[in-house]
Formats: C-alpha cells, sequence, structure tokens
C-alpha cells in the first residue's frame, strides 16, 4: 500500500544545491513514507506556497536573495508555526544557527556534512518531535484545566458543607429540645422516635464537622501554632478520655513512655485531635488491647505509635488509607460501625502542618501499628520537609 | 404580662434565620423576656419602647449586618453601653469583631449551642432570678 508522502517546502536559491538535496530526499527508504519536495527559490515564494497549503516540514537556507540572517526563519515561522521546521547553514554559522533554533526551528545542518540519509531522519525527527511537542501542550492544558476543576470541586464542597452546618445544628438543636424534655413530657414512642432523630442528627453533624475540618486543613489556611508541649501528658489525658470505651469493650488501653520523650513542638489541639482519631480506630478494631507509645526518634524527632492486636489492614488498602478515599474501599459492615472514613485523612493533615509524617504498619491477622513523627521541643523551629506540599 | 415575666431581663434577638430565632426563643424564654426580630430595619425604632437589657445579633443578614445595626442601637441616646452578643458564622468573623469598638461586648461562633448562649448572656448581665 501506498503510504501518503511527507510534503517538504524546500527554500534554496542555489540550483544545483537544491537539486541534489531534492534527489536524496526523493530516493526511497523501504517501510518509510517517501518524501515530495516543492522548491522555492526566494522567501516571497516560499511564504506564498505556505499560504497555498499546508506543508509537512520546511526545510530552509537562511542565506536567501531576499532574507538575511535570522529574517527567513522568523517570516517562516510566522506564515506556518505549526510547521516544523529544518535550517540549512555553512560552517562558522553555528551561533546563527542555534539563534534559529531557540526561535523555533527544530533542527540545523550543516551543508557540506547533509547527506541523504542525514536529511532524510532530520526532516522525520523534525517532524515526529513538533507532533511530541505539540501534544505536551495539549496535555498541559489539559492538567491546568483539570486541576482548576479540582480546586473548584474542593471549594465548592467547602461551601456545601458550610451550608449544611447551620441548618443542621438548628435541626439537633429543635431535637434535642424535644428529648431533654423542655418542651413537655413525650410518651415512649415519641421518646423513641425523637431519640433516634437526636442520634442521626448527631450522626450527620460528626460528618459535617470531620469533612469542615479537613477541608480547613487541607485549604491551607489553618497555621499549627506550635509551641513546645508535654506529649507525655497530653497522651495520658487523652487516654483518660477512652477509659470508660475501653472498659466497655474489655480492652486494656495502656500508655507506655520512654523517659526523656515526652517534649514535643506542637500545636496541642492538633496533637490531641491526633491521638483521639488513633486510639479511637484502634479501640474499635483491637482484640484485647491498644498501646500508646512514646519513644525518642532519629534526628530530635519523637515518635508517637498506637498499637492495636486487631485484624490488621490489608496491604492493597494501605495506600488510600490516610486519604478521604480510604472508605471506599472499606468492606460494608466491619463490627457494624459507620465512621466518616475521614480519621485518617485528618491525621495526615496534622502530621504533614508539624512537618511530620504518618505510616500505618500491619499485616493481616498481626494487628496493626500507627507511627507519627513529630518533631522534637529542642527543635525550635519545625525542621525543612522531608516531602515537599 | 404577668408579675413575673416583667421582672425578667428583656433581651432582644435578631437573626434573618426564622427557625433558628424559634430555637433560641426556647431556649431564652424560661429565664428571660424575649423579643425577636428577623428583620434588622425594624429592630431601631422598637428598642427606645422595649428598653432591652441585652441584645443578640446576627452579623450576617442580607439586610444590614449585625456590625451596622449595633452601631444604630448605639447610637441612641441611653444605648451607649448596651450590651450586645454577636452571633458569627465564621472564625475569620472573630478577629473583625475584635478590631471593633464593642465596648464589653461578646461573640460566638455558629453553630451555637443552647449552654453557650444562655452562659453568654449570664457573663454580659449577670444570673436572671429563675422564673
Ligand atoms: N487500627 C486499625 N485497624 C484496622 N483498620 C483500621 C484501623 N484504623 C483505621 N482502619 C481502617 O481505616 C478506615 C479509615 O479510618 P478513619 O479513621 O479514616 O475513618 P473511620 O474511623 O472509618 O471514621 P471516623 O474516624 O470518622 O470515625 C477505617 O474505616 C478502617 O477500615
Ligand atoms: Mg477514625
Amino acid at each position: 500500500m501506498a503510504q501518503s508522502p511527507i510534503s517538504v517546502l524546500l527554500v534554496e536559491d542555489d540550483a544545483d544545491y537544491a537539486e541534489s538535496v531534492a534527489l536524496g530526499l526523493r530516493r526511497p527508504t523501504p517501510g518509510r513514507e517517501p518524501f515530495s519536495i516543492r522548491l522555492a527559490r526566494r522567501l516571497t515564494e516560499a511564504v506564498d506556497a505556505l499560504a497555498a497549503g499546508p506543508f509537512s516540514a520546511i526545510l530552509t537556507d537562511l542565506q536567501l536573495p531576499d532574507a538575511t540572517g535570522l529574517e527567513a526563519v522568523r517570516a517562516l515561522l510566522d506564515a506556518a508555526p505549526q510547521t516544523p521546521l529544518v535550517v540549512f547553514t555553512n560552517h562558522g554559522d553555528e551561533t546563527l544557527a542555534l539563534d534559529a533554533v531557540r526561535l523555533g526551528a527544530q533542527d540545523f545542518l550543516l551543508k557540506t556534512e547533509a547527506g541523504e540519509a542525514l536529511l532524510q531522519r532530520a526532516l522525520r525527527y523534525a517532524i515526529a518531535r513538533r507532533e511530541a511537542d505539540a501534544r505536551c501542550a495539549r496535555y498541559e492544558s489539559e492538567i491546568d484545566e483539570r486541576r482548576r476543576v479540582d480546586e473548584l470541586k474542593d471549594r465548592w464542597l467547602g461551601t456545601l458543607t458550610h451550608d449544611l452546618r447551620n441548618p443542621l445544628s438548628i435541626i439537633k438543636g429543635a431535637v434535642l429540645e424535644l428529648d431533654e424534655g423542655r418542651a413537655g413530657p413525650l410518651n415512649a414512642d415519641q421518646g423513641t422516635l425523637v431519640a433516634l432523630a437526636r442520634r442521626q442528627s448527631e450522626r450527620v453533624e460528626r460528618l459535617v464537622v470531620r469533612l469542615l475540618d479537613l477541608t480547613r486543613l487541607e485549604s491551607g489556611r489553618v497555621r499549627a501554632e506550635c509551641r513546645a508541649m508535654d506529649a507525655d501528658g497530653a497522651v495520658r489525658l487523652a487516654a483518660k478520655g477512652f477509659e470508660r470505651a475501653a472498659a466497655e469493650r474489655g480492652l486494656t488501653l495502656g500508655v507506655e513512655v520512654v523517659p526523656g520523650s515526652g517534649q514535643i513542638f506542637a500545636d496541642p489541639d492538633l496533637f490531641e485531635e491526633l491521638v483521639v482519631n488513633l486510639v479511637d480506630n484502634a479501640l474499635r478494631f483491637a482484640r484485647r488491647t491498644v498501646t500508646v507509645r512514646l519513644a525518642a526518634a532519629a534526628e530530635g524527632f519523637h515518635e508517637l505509635s498506637v498499637t492495636d492486636d486487631g485484624a490488621g489492614i490489608p496491604s492493597d488498602r494501605l495506600g488510600l488509607l490516610f486519604t478521604r478515599y480510604g472508605q471506599l474501599e472499606r468492606p460494608r459492615g466491619g463490627g457494624g460501625y459507620k465512621g466518616t472514613g475521614l480519621g485518617l485523612a485528618i491525621c495526615k493533615e496534622i502530621a504533614d502542618l508539624h512537618r511530620g509524617l504518618i505510616q500505618a504498619q500491619s499485616a493481616p491477622g498481626k494487628g496493626t501499628s500507627f507511627v507519627v513523627r513529630l518533631p522534637g521541643a529542642g527543635a525550635k523551629t519545625p525542621p525543612p520537609l522531608a516531602s515537599a506540599r | 404580662m404577668s408579675e413575673n415575666e416583667a421582672s425578667k431581663p428583656k433581651v432582644v434577638l435578631v437573626d434573618d434565620e426564622k427557625d433558628f430565632l424559634k430555637l433560641m426563643e426556647n431556649w431564652l424564654r424560661p429565664q428571660y423576656e424575649v423579643f425577636s426580630f428577623s428583620d434588622p430595619e425594624a429592630v431601631a425604632d422598637r428598642v427606645r419602647a422595649l428598653v432591652p437589657d441585652v441584645a443578640i445579633l446576627d452579623v450576617h443578614m442580607p439586610a444590614e449586618s449585625g456590625f451596622a445595626l449595633c452601631k444604630r442601637l448605639r447610637a441612641q441616646p441611653g444605648f451607649e453601653t448596651l450590651p450586645v452578643v454577636f452571633l458569627t458564622g465564621s472564625k475569620t468573623d472573630e478577629d473583625f469583631v475584635q478590631h471593633l469598638e464593642t465596648g464589653g461586648s461578646r461573640y460566638l461562633t455558629k453553630p451555637i449551642s443552647r449552654q453557650a448562649l444562655l452562659d453568654a448572656l449570664v457573663e454580659q448581665i449577670g444570673p436572671s432570678r429563675p422564673a
């Protein structure tokens, strides 16, 4: 089957040289598209030819009867910005040739070296490169566009959540008035219904509050108010808050502090949120024990770990664990608990805000350990980011 | 108006969200005499006759902001030091309020709980006698 030829506009005033170039290009290469050549002896003629129809490529001399220096390059790129352009140069003209490439020419060839094989290859490469450039530009603008839409979506989600919060708090407030008997006594059925409405509105409220929390953290508008603080005390206080929940489930909740590892450089509220999220998760999955441990780590960092002896997390689920999408992968049911799936995403944001690190170590059947690394109190300013955000 | 009603402190409540207004009325009614407005326009005129002990103003209202309304109220003779509790929708308002000349007033960030509102009133005008 005949392949459609590569149409080349050859701009060259030296008739003999033009003839030899044309000959070289016309010689067929097996398996490759043949070249067809249209010769222009002057720049004006070339510009007219480009106006009449498209070419696959342009091959031009720099010195023409009606052009010198970079004039030809400028005019040809102007007339056909999308068409790959290759320029001929003579020895000693290399600076000019480089300038031509800087202007947008694909390549340059020394006249004395431009044999048939080199010529054919240079043109085919120029065309392929031009196509690749165009594809790149298309992808880039596509990425920009998607990024923009992504940002809009994030903002929309933020506003939406915000708008949900106020009506929701009014609903909850009204139901609370009923449930706590301030609007008069309820009969048994009414009491059941109202309690149910209260539970469910509290559940939606938790989702909304956590979503707001996460979007706020992600937006970068939240600054961690870091100061030297006593992690030991904060962890013990948080653990105390879980004492009842642990006892109700027959679990042991232990705190271990390796001496000298209690002083960290962190935002106390955010640190507490981090600990509470991890312990809350661990207690939900543990079989017998949950251990919260504080220890020193390398380079002045401190390590908080929350370990349980539960079912563990399959390795294929670890990837999305710290994103808001982690829950998409969650098998339905899991002890009947329906969380928001945002807890670990919030933890990750908090760790990032402290220029820290959070990791899950787990194997099915072997329990799970969440490890957080935070800067120690010795660090007056947070150390540089391990990974740019 | 009963004897009892007359002895309760008077609260002027302004929020364009009517349902929230009703909910707050429910919270306050056992201890306060409550006058609710969903339209800030009418408030300034009525306030002179009511002589409230405290005003609770939503910051974000379409007709007039709570800050502007507060200014108008305090511009009236006798109301220069009226305690005002602002209800703000966003954390960023807090900074704004702090820079405002609100002399002794207070702000609460939505969502607002019953207890938070009651506490704020006690803080502004002291405990009310139980009804
Ligand atoms: N210690 C753990 N052991 C096993 N699986 C866990 C553990 N911690 C988290 N997971 C899994 O990761 C998921 C995401 O946890 P995350 O804390 O983000 O959300 P959640 O706990 O489901 O909801 P919420 O935090 O709002 O209560 C959990 O639903 C659970 O499937
Ligand atoms: Mg959780």
